[in-house]
């Protein structure tokens, strides 16, 4: 019995050794980035002279990895001396991974990531990328956007839009017509009514969105003539209560018209089993246009998309934003290598080739030529890829992240939650107004 | 069994069926889900495929580009195997001074160590990334093994510990007479009558390291030595296509492992042979 | 007799020498825990005592001392997500516990239909909180799922459930009462540690089926009563994985755990120090709420070789 349980004993003890030394002992990954001097040296890597090793971090699934890996290579292919270390992962905590690396000083050399991740890691955390890398295909007003105190930190990779998605099979079935571009919310809302009507009550217009899928950003410009910055700029909330409560009333009618779908469903309609586009409960849904593909393919029916309206007499909306960016860490060993690598991301067209649509549509309009040029080009690549073409000539403002605030609730919390409030009749829409008005001012903190 | 208690036992089998399907439906839809395409997959008409993918479990195995499930598998394997070993081995050293020991400061370190199951792990993950980082563990199994061999998870040792106190003294006291020390003590007469818990132990170890995504993430760097929910969670992503059926098909998978463990293991902690635990 | 009589004396008569010699075997013992606990835990506890006591970003790190414990109780969403942890433990602990027991004494005896029936019981808690089953679970109570259709046939008007502010949380409890596998394995642990021969007695003494589990099972398994109740308890206070996948905390905050809220402050929000702060107020709640289980269970818990003997 005693001799059994040391065996075992021995035997736990050994296999730990084993691991341990088979993964623990090198840091080949942590090239100068860990905080011990001794460890992650290239060495390893075998060629005449030492070559410079980037760790480059991004999140995704399977197409975008695939790309990226190839555009990888093709990299590594002309710059000889540089290795890039992939570090790729799905979503959900990449943003808290990349916090626990600038704690324990472990940051990628590069990494994706959007403006609003950025804005919380703070400008000191991110190395300055001014000068660095060509950025002249760029729209300026959209890169000025992506970055954090006021450097360029944060260079787009790609581009969206948001846009109505509509099932196109479901409004020929209703006898209803899609809404042509250019149009106005209350065009929007007047097709909104005609779905419901037209169905007897059992489709809704579209979702409710002032519980869920804010749009206050694009129906200021269209519908109240607000200019940028709207509703925020860098460091404050620029919006007036009667703005909001111009956009609340807007939902608040629909409701009441049987136009739009109560607030239960609304904010359980989410990008896959409740989508009620994808349920065919509702007509109109507002997404992403990067994300059509996955709504496309989870319905037979044949979904199309169309920009957000736009204003009436001036035809202003909101540019398109950035799907991702690309940082770089600020203590990198190797910043130059890392610019270098940026640079070829965004205008190579070799890397552009494998890339396609795996990050939302490419920044630079030549790109997007070269792409639509593509013979193999899939039905929902080319549908996102024109629908940015018509957003990027769009005059508008620009969205920018919100400003860091004292309040718990980020600004998207904020403007669902009084909507919820409103929805579910907790309040008037005037008090939700004044409420919203009153936490989005006061969250602003004094930094 | 008894003729008069045949419709008893047919009432409790009718119960027990009942209540299995409601259990397991939810497992059933994800196992018919990953035969069906994703454009029917949340269609609400059928729960049966239309027609039955097995390519989506192929799909599935090699979504990751350069890697298969079997790397991530084997990853994962490693790492929960070894934290079981490092579980029942520490938790049951360290239970047995609590159990059966008297010595200064017993009560502070009682409370002290049901304490730290009273913090969230959501506040420690950076300090402790911190750490480890510093001790150059990062991208290693190492922060995901050594812990459990330290007995870290109170859950464990407190789980031993109310066991062994339910053990007669009059066994351990009957090994001293003979002359075991402590540890022999522990070996010979505790760890035979803990079975059915050193069991439990190992079933809930294996199946928290095998489902621990976030630790998993934070400490792990490059892909190839990727676990199985870090794999699973490369499937969603925020904006693409989600491939739902090979998604389902290698959750599934996934839940094989700690089923297989819990289903050899569960013999010893139901009723067997009629004994009160004296040899 | 005899021999029990020898039995106490030999008890009876502990050599005073031992006693440090059984410290320091003991501390031998603890050594795997201390390591791990000075250096795994320890540190990380002290350094978010620090934080709570700070206001916390990435970059810089200001003292202002008991500031975060005074706003919290000023901060309605922080009042909310205790009133919501507060429900969920009171509703989910007992509820799991109950089936656990229940179906684990249908289960604990030997046999094929059995060892069937208790993997597919144990079945839900091993999918645990995979993104298959958020999905899965908002599938089911979603405005087409299977859950309206059932509510369909006696009737009952089908909503979104998880949308409703009203009963999203309801449909959390119900998630994790479905995987009370987990608390039933550790009964059947415990089951087993019953001796055969109580029942047998007690039998032929002519106690029905009822008197036996109330008088027998019971008190012999309120060890392992004590244990899933404190563990269950200690842990439904940091549900997250449930609140964080499936709901975000919605409607309305109707759903906001005290985790949740502290996991959105620590990394949505960068207030590190405020979450580590309210993170050590939920500790004082969940100690507090332990010690009243230790203390009140003196009552109630029988530890079999800590009985008085000749009973």
């Amino acid at each position: 019995m005693k001799s059994k349980a040391l065996a075992l004993i021995l035997l736990a003890a050994a296999m730990l050794m084993l691991a341990a030394c088979q993964n623990g002992g090198n840091n080949t990954q942590t090239s100068g980035a860990s905080g011990t001097p001794s460890n992650g040296n290239a060495s390893e890597s075998g060629s005449a002279g030492k070559d410079v090793e980037l760790r480059f971090a991004w999140w995704g699934s399977e197409d975008r990895h695939t790309a990226t890996l190839e555009a990888i290579k093709i990299f590594e292919d002309k710059n000889p001396g540089i290795r890039i270390l992939p570090e790729y992962s799905g979503f959900d905590g990449y943003e808290t991974k990349l916090q626990a690396q600038i704690a324990g000083n472990s940051v990628p050399d590069i990494f994706q990531s959007t403006s609003t991740i950025n804005s919380r890691l703070g400008a000191d955390n991110l190395l300055t990328l001014d000068g660095k890398v060509d950025t002249s295909g760029l729209d300026d007003a959209i890169l000025a956007a992506q970055s954090i105190g006021g450097k360029t930190n944060g260079i787009y990779i790609g581009l969206y839009t948001e846009a109505y998605a509509y099932n196109k099979t479901l409004l020929d079935e209703l006898g209803v017509a899609p809404p042509t571009s250019p149009y106005t919310w209350d065009d929007l809302a007047a097709k909104f009514k005609e779905v419901a009507d037209k169905s007897g009550g059992k489709v809704y217009g579209a979702v409710d969105s002032s519980v869920a899928f804010d749009e206050f950003t694009y129906f200021g410009p269209a519908a109240l003539d607000a200019r940028d910055p709207f509703p925020n700029s860098i460091d404050a909330y620029t919006f007036t209560e009667d703005q909001i409560k111009a956009y609340y009333q807007y939902w608040a009618d629909l409701r009441q018209a049987g136009a739009v779908a109560p607030p239960d469903l609304s904010a359980t309609s989410d990008d896959s089993a409740n989508s009620l586009l994808v349920t065919r409960r509702a007509a109109f849904v507002p997404i992403a246009s990067s994300s059509f593909s996955r709504f496309q393919s989870q319905t037979k029916d044949q979904l199309e998309m169309i920009i957000m309206p736009q204003n009436g007499d001036n035809g202003r909306s909101v540019k398109p934003g950035a799907s991702q960016i690309l940082s770089v860490g600020a203590k990198t060993k190797h910043a130059d290598a890392a610019a270098k690598f940026i640079d070829f991301f965004i205008n190579d067209p070799d890397a552009a080739a494998v890339l396609k649509t795996t990050r939302g549509v490419l920044p630079t309009q030549a790109q997007r030529d070269a792409m639509l040029a593509d013979p193999n080009l899939a039905d929902e690549d080319k549908k996102n890829i024109a629908i940015l073409g018509e957003a990027a000539k769009l005059e508008g403002n620009v969205t920018l992240p919100p400003p860091a605030g004292e309040q718990v609730l980020g600004w998207k919390g904020m403007i669902e939650k009084v909507g919820q409030e409103i929805a579910f009749d907790k309040i008037s829409v005037e008090e939700g107004a004044k409420k919203l008005k009153e936490q989005a001012y006061a969250s602003v903190s004094a930094q | 069994m008894s003729e008069r208690r045949a419709p008893l036992a047919a009432f409790k089998h009718l119960l027990l069926t009942a209540l299995s399907l409601a259990m397991i439906y939810p497992v059933i839809w994800l196992f018919l889900g990953s035969f069906k395409a994703n454009n029917e997959i949340f269609a609400i008409t059928n729960l049966w495929p239309s027609q039955i993918l097995w390519h989506n479990y192929a799909d599935g195995w090699t979504a990751v580009p350069g890697y298969s499930f079997a790397d991530f598998f084997m990853n994962s394997l490693t790492v929960s195997f070894l934290a079981v070993a490092g579980s029942i081995i520490s938790c049951t050293v360290v239970a047995f001074p609590f159990a059966r020991m008297h010595f200064p400061l017993k009560g502070l370190w009682f409370s002290l160590l049901l304490g730290t199951l009273m913090l969230p792990a959501q506040v420690l993950l950076i300090p402790r990334y911190v750490m480890f980082s510093d001790l150059g563990w990062v991208n290693s199994f190492l922060p995901l093994i050594v812990p459990s061999f330290l007995a870290t998870n109170a859950f464990f040792v407190y789980l031993m510990i109310q066991f062994m106190r339910g053990i007669p003294r009059e066994l351990d006291e009957a090994a001293i007479v003979d002359g075991c020390g402590p540890f022999r003590t522990l070996l010979l007469i505790l760890v035979p009558n803990c079975k059915p818990v050193i069991y439990t132990v190992a079933i809930f170890s294996f199946l928290w390291s095998w489902d621990d995504y976030f630790e998993q993430l934070l400490y792990l760097n490059e892909v190839r030595k990727f676990t199985v929910p870090l794999a699973l969670q490369m499937f969603v992503d925020n904006a693409a296509q989600i491939r739902w059926g090979a998604l389902f098909a290698m959750s599934i998978l996934s839940i094989v492992p700690p089923m297989l463990v819990f289903f050899f293991a569960q013999k010893h902690f139901v009723e067997g042979v009629a004994t009160s635990g004296i040899k | 007799m005899i021999a029990f009589m020898q039995q106490i004396a030999i008890i009876k008569k502990k050599p005073t020498g031992n006693r440090s010699r059984q410290t320091v075997a003991a501390y031998l013992f603890l050594l795997p825990w201390l390591v791990g606990f000075f250096g795994y835990t320890c540190w990380p506890f002290i350094h978010s005592f620090y934080l709570s006591l700070t206001q916390s970003t990435l970059s810089e790190t200001v003292f202002i001392g008991l500031d975060n414990y005074v706003n919290m109780f000023s901060d309605g969403r922080f009042l909310k997500s205790l009133e919501v942890t507060t429900k969920y433990v009171f509703l989910s602990v007992p509820l799991k516990l109950a089936m656990a027991l229940f179906v684990a004494m249908l289960l604990y005896r030997s046999s094929f239909s059995m060892t069937v029936y208790r993997t597919l019981f144990y079945l839900p808690s091993l999918i645990g909180g995979s993104i298959a089953v958020a999905v899965m679970w908002r599938q089911i109570f979603g405005i087409d799922g299977l859950w309206n259709s059932l509510l369909a046939l006696f009737g009952i008007p089908g909503k979104a459930w998880l949308g409703q502010p009203d009963y999203a949380l309801y449909l959390l409890v119900l998630l994790v009462v479905w995987q009370f596998g987990s608390s039933m394995v550790i009964f059947l642990a415990g089951l087993k540690n019953v001796p055969a021969d109580m029942y047998e007695a007690a039998m032929i003494d002519g106690a029905g089926a009822v008197k036996r589990f109330l008088r027998i099972t019971l008190p012999l398994i309120s060890p392992i009563i004590l244990f899933n109740l404190i563990l269950q308890t200690i842990g439904s206070f940091q549900v997250f994985t449930q609140g964080y996948v499936i709901t975000k905390g919605g409607p309305m905050d109707e759903t906001l755990f005290a985790v949740l809220y502290i996991y959105e402050l620590a990394f949505k929000q960068q207030k590190m120090g405020y979450a580590s702060a309210i993170s050590w107020m939920l500790l004082v709640v969940i100690a507090v709420v332990t010690a009243v289980l230790f203390f009140t269970s003196k009552r109630w818990v029988y530890y079999e070789n800590e009985i008085q003997r000749g009973r």
